[in-house]
């Protein structure tokens, strides 16, 4: 009942996990696998051993989550011993990689993929530092260029995540469709945003601002997924707050084939895989739906 | 979860220094916690640290480098930012405790002091390096012998071991001093709960970044106290640890 697809790539469940969270080693993943995930996407990886920001990288408020972690990476050229552990793993691996320039992004890209992930998503998206991420992602033709070079030295599927804050998503999105991606997530984090503590008055995030997820950005997600569903005809991975079944049904009408769980695991632990797959189910059935396919996009009817 | 998972600054109301390179920071904001629970520590414009709760409104710190250098430096009154409190903490549920304190590792500790189920151990490289000694009835060790025993903790933990009388050993210190420990009370056949150390970022278990392999036992969320099953489990225990950038690099 909840198997779906994504560029060709079987799930057995919808859920899959964001890029980010969880996602630092081979063992943790592999615990993210035991707890019912579809799929999972690793921790973004660049082109040179970097620290990231200082802490605080990474807090809580009333409505969501606020991050800046800046893209902590050991390197791709330094991680064997995480790709010869991920071997074990059964669910589809997505590998997440980002780069300064677009030269960076293919060098990764061909590497990473003879690695054999299931797919390759190309991190256009991130908020969180000056020189990599999101500037990708605001402009169409920019956007279309990382695609096809990408695309030219990889046999692996790949999948842009796009970030919420360009005012050209549609034209982004088609611009990917178009340049031969074969899938589509969406969304990174919104903002910047940030928090001052008033006892101190500083801002609380070590680099100040940093993109916000969890329940607070739900809608937003919701209606990039919507935007590009009307958009392209390719799969899109939705993601964005989703915390329960009831979200997850929510942007799988948006348009989404399957769905990104990031955030949702501070607010119910690692085991909010498997809830969310379940509750999922049951309202699929309350609902007369028999399959994923079926949800996806009625929200356009 | 905690109600508000984001630090929030508090003033300082007193410093103690304890060793030459160790301070407790009391602070004004309270704590519920148990034993073994630690908090997220900001030092604003510099960096966040976890921290051990050393009382309801203390840590008690070891100047180690840059961050621990800053707080070392506070006066009463300056403001630093908290959040917690994290982790699991101790679970005591034997009766029979013996507790053994390595270096600055007694902080964590500390909160157990009252307790008159536990038979205390507590060690250092020397005698200004001992941590609380004066303040409760302890067996002694430093490694140079200029107070108490001249001998490793596990020297001592062992004897008492031998005795039959503990049915649990709880211990915080050097990763190395925790995995000779961890030998001798399997030896014994006696249970441990050992607080452990990982480059944390977010402390309340999403980044994965504390992670120990093979199990992805998160020591910010699952821990910071291991028990002895999962100490048998967690293959890089004693052997190695992953940098900021999530590097493998040996203890
Ligand atoms: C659960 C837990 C409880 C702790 N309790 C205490 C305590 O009660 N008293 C005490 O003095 N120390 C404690 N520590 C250790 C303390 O966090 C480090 O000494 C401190 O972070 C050093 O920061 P620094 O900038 O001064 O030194 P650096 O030079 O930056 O680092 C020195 C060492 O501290 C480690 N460290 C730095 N940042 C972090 C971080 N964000 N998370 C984990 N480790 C880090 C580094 O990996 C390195 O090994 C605890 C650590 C953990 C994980
Ligand atoms: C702590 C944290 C780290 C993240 N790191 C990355 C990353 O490295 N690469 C990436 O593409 N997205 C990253 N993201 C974004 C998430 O993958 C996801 O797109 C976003 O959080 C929205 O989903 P959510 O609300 O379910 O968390 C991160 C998010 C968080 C909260």
């Amino acid at each position: 009942m909840l198997k779906t697809k994504l560029a060709g790539i079987k799930l057995k469940n919808p859920t899959v996990l964001c890029s980010g969270i969880l996602g630092t080693s081979a063992a943790i993943l592999k615990r993210v696998e035991r707890n019912g995930a579809g799929a999972l996407t690793l921790k973004s990886i660049g082109p040179q051993p970097r620290e990231g920001h200082n802490n605080p990288t990474v807090i809580a408020y009333e409505s969501g989550l606020l991050n800046a972690v800046g893209l902590s990476t050991p390197g791709y050229k330094n991680m064997e011993e995480e790709w010869k552990e991920l071997q074990d793993i059964k669910i589809p691996v997505i590998a997440s990689i980002y780069g300064g320039s677009i030269e960076e992004f293919v060098e990764i890209a061909e590497f990473v993929a003879e690695k054999k992930p299931s797919m390759i998503e190309l991190n256009i998206s991130c908020p969180n530092t000056k020189k990599h991420g999101q500037l990708f992602g605001f402009e169409p033709d920019v956007a279309g260029e990382v695609v096809s070079k990408v695309k030219a030295v990889s046999k692996v599927p790949i999948m842009p995540k796009l970030t919420p804050n360009t005012p050209k998503l549609k034209e982004v999105a088609k611009a990917c469709e178009d340049a031969g991606a074969d899938a589509i997530a969406a969304i990174n984090t919104v903002g910047p945003g940030m928090i001052i503590d008033i006892e101190t008055a500083k801002p609380i995030l070590h680099f100040k601002t940093g993109g916000l997820s969890g329940p607070a950005i739900r809608p937003i997600a919701v209606r990039c997924v919507y935007d590009i569903y009307e958009t392209v005809n390719i799969p899109i991975l939705g993601m964005g707050g989703i915390t329960n079944g009831k979200d997850a049904m929510e942007v799988l009408m948006a348009g989404a084939n399957a769905v990104g769980i990031g955030s949702a695991t501070y607010y119910r632990g690692i085991e909010a895989f498997s809830l969310v797959s379940q509750e999922l189910e049951t309202l699929m059935k309350e609902q007369g739906y028999t399959n994923i396919k079926e949800i996806t996009g009625t929200a356009h009817e | 979860m905690n109600e508000q998972d984001y630090p929030q600054g508090t003033k300082i109301i007193e410093i103690k220094q304890e060793t030459p390179t160790v301070k407790t920071v009391v602070f004004q904001r309270e704590f519920n916690f148990k034993p073994g629970q630690f908090v997220m520590v900001w030092v604003p414009g510099l960096d966040e640290v976890p921290m051990s709760l050393s009382s309801k409104n203390s840590i008690t710190i070891k100047d180690v480098g840059e961050t621990t250098h800053a707080l070392h430096a506070m006066k009463p009154s300056d403001k630093i930012g908290l959040r917690g409190p994290y982790g699991n903490g101790f679970s005591l549920k034997e009766k029979n405790i013996l507790a053994v304190g390595g270096g600055f590792g007694t902080a964590p500790l500390k909160p157990l002091f009252k307790n008159t189920n536990i038979k205390w151990i507590i060690g250092a490289r020397n005698k200004e390096e001992l941590l609380f000694t004066e303040e409760i009835d302890t067996l002694i060790c430093t490694d140079d012998g200029s107070k108490g025993e001249k001998a490793f903790v596990t020297v001592l933990a062992d004897r008492e071991l031998a005795t039959g009388k503990y049915d649990l050993v709880i211990s915080c210190g050097p990763e190395i001093m925790l995995k000779n420990l961890f030998k001798v009370c399997e030896q014994h056949n006696i249970n441990a709960e050992f607080s452990l150390e990982r480059y944390m970022k977010c402390g309340f278990g999403i980044c994965g970044h504390c992670a120990m392999d093979p199990t992805g036992w998160m020591v910010c969320k699952d821990g910071p106290v291991a028990n002895s099953k999962i100490l048998r489990e967690l293959k890089e225990f004693g052997e190695y640890t992953r940098d900021k950038k999530g590097e493998v690099t040996s203890l």
